[in-house]
């Protein structure tokens, strides 16, 4: 399972794909993948930095929405205080 | 009725005095680094996005860097590009302080631009530091360290 996860006051926000449904066409897997890359670029726009999170390794930066990370994390802009 | 109201006067001054305890008790190092975070992690906790935070900082994190923050009330990043470099990130409110080898040379300030938990602010300065040093150094405003220390 691929995961999106949005940080915001709620906490974070989740969005789930499952890139083996999607390879084998499911509607739905192919809907739910479209909609995290919607919200990806939608925040992207916003000015969020995005990072691709494996376990035991450092946080990897990326500029576009990969299908097949396990975690992606999207940080909302920073700013200088 | 005169018998009502000592009663009644001694046990407001008891909840004033539980309630004043509560309030500097909760203001120690010990709960703002160990009891609160503990507590957002319990799945009844009321606020449902502190739990959410703390919890995925807790994942997120390797169990030695939670155990720090648990511990110390900061959480030490290591610079990705500069050796002997460290960035401590204090939980909660405060600057980030850039330490080489073992002495603070200056502190930095970065904030989100969105309220989030602060647990979620933690998280975020680990993975931008992680992920891209100098994008974090360029974003940030420095401040010298102290001239006492």
């Amino acid at each position: 399972m691929g995961m999106l996860r949005v940080l915001s006051r709620r906490g974070d926000d989740r969005f789930e794909w499952n890139p083996t449904a999607v390879e084998v066409g499911d509607p739905e897997a192919v809907a739910a993948i479209k909609e995290a890359e919607r919200i990806f670029e939608e925040q992207r726009a916003r000015g969020a930095t995005a990072v691709r999170v494996r376990p035991g390794q450092p946080a990897e930066r990326i500029q576009q929405f990969d299908p097949n990370a396990e975690e992606i994390i999207m940080i909302p802009r920073v700013v200088g205080g | 009725m005169q018998d009502v109201l000592p009663i009644s006067l001694i046990l407001l001054i008891a909840m004033i005095f539980t309630a004043r305890m509560i309030l500097l008790l909760s203001d120690t190092p010990m709960a703002s680094c160990r009891l609160w975070p503990w507590l957002r992690l319990q799945a009844w906790w009321p606020v449902p996005a502190d739990h959410a935070a703390e919890t995925l900082l807790r994942t997120t994190l390797t169990p030695e860097e939670y155990r720090q923050l648990c511990s110390m009330a900061f959480l030490d990043v290591p610079s990705p590009s500069r050796s002997g470099r460290v960035y401590r990130v204090p939980r909660g409110p405060g600057q980030v302080q850039v330490i080489e080898h073992g002495r603070m040379v200056e502190r930095l300030c970065v904030q989100p631009v969105a309220t989030v938990p602060e647990a979620d602010v933690v998280l975020m300065h680990k993975l931008l530091i992680e992920s891209d040093e100098q994008g974090y150094l360029d974003t940030a405003n420095h401040f010298p360290r102290s001239v006492w220390r």
